[in-house]
């Protein structure tokens, strides 16, 4: 393959890639079956006695409140029905129903710890870093033909 | 997901495995399983990039989880495939593809608020669920610790692999016995 044909091709599977991000945009609630916070930001009162998901950070545990946030809009809700012991800072998933005032009642919960976020962050980091240098190491870029050819030493 | 380490150092131990088989599976491939493997985490971009430039030049609202989508996995394992160069294309594919494979399989452990997966992995064919078995969270480090031991089983088995080998070689480079002597 020369190196116009893998331009063209790799540019045409780019702009393939772009419409499909356009077009799960257009998906309800990110192919889930539940609205999440951010539908619940636009029209809270649209989804009430619904399922829904949020994922949000602990602001208060008496009465336990979790505060949404996207694109700089925030909204708090009050989450009852949850028995097991939630610290400030927390992040939870809440899997719930809408009522009035924005009370969610849960049917589950998933709770993460504040520091486990920078943990999997500084991991994450860590592997794409490392990933990186292996694929610097074992692959080099060909001119002539715009491809990765395994280096010689490889 | 796991961390992406996790996915990497697993990806790594199933393609080191592999190698011990298959003889192409040399650290070049290793390698290229271990990018696959990272392949669905694309869709973590928006933490780092800024919707709005690329919104503008595609005339509409973008949502980056349809990398971690089936389709979406498919299209940047094409993109991957497409950049090797052209005499290794099937062996960048299995690579590449059975890594972002690993990947969605160890993502099936993840416990979730609604027990099901966090993304619908067989979109755009239908943004079915599949529920996911709740070992573990995203956050948790012993996954990790887990992928570590696999790996580090798979460089042992790996290294003795190749001692054997270069023995092997040894003793077919010593010369002949003079039947004379």
């Amino acid at each position: 393959m020369n190196r116009t044909v893998r331009v063209v091709l790799v540019l045409g599977l780019v702009c393939a890639q772009c419409g499909l991000l356009v077009w799960f945009a257009d998906v309800g609630y990110e192919g889930s079956p539940h609205p999440g916070g951010e539908e619940l930001v636009d029209d809270y009162d649209a989804y009430l006695e619904e399922d829904v998901v949020v994922y949000g950070q602990v602001v208060d545990t008496d009465p336990l409140v979790i505060a949404y946030e996207d694109d700089g809009r925030t909204i708090e809700f009050r989450v009852t029905g949850v028995t097991d012991t939630i610290e400030e800072g927390e992040y939870l998933e809440v899997y719930a129903t809408a009522h009035t005032d924005h009370v969610l009642v849960a049917i589950d919960i998933v709770n993460y710890p504040e520091r486990g976020h920078w943990y999997a962050y500084g991991i994450s980091a860590l592997a794409a870093v490392l990933t990186g240098g292996r694929l610097v190491r074992d692959w080099e870029f060909d001119r002539q033909t715009f491809g990765l050819e395994r280096r010689n030493d490889a | 997901m796991p961390d992406l380490l996790a996915h990497a150092l697993f990806a790594y131990a199933v393609a080191t495995v592999a190698g011990l088989r298959v003889d192409w599976m040399a650290p070049p491939f290793v390698t290229l399983t271990i990018v696959g493997a990272m392949i669905p985490d694309l869709s973590k971009a928006y933490l780092v990039v800024d919707d709005e430039p690329i919104e503008a030049v595609v005339g509409g609202t973008i949502e980056w989880l349809a990398l971690h989508t089936g389709g979406g996995i498919v299209l940047s394992v094409a993109i991957g495939v497409t950049l090797v160069a052209t005499h290794h294309r099937r062996r960048a594919t299995i690579t590449l593809g059975s890594g972002a494979l690993s990947h969605v399989v160890l993502d099936l452990f993840l416990r979730t608020a609604t027990g099901t997966a966090p993304y619908s992995i067989f979109w755009p064919v239908t943004t079915y669920r599949p529920p996911t078995l709740g070992v573990y969270l995203s956050t948790q480090s012993w996954p990790t610790a887990v992928a570590a031991i696999l790996a580090a089983i798979a460089w042992v088995l790996e290294r003795r692999a190749e001692s054997g080998r270069n023995a092997k070689e040894r003793e077919t480079e010593q010369p002949e016995p003079d039947s004379r002597a």
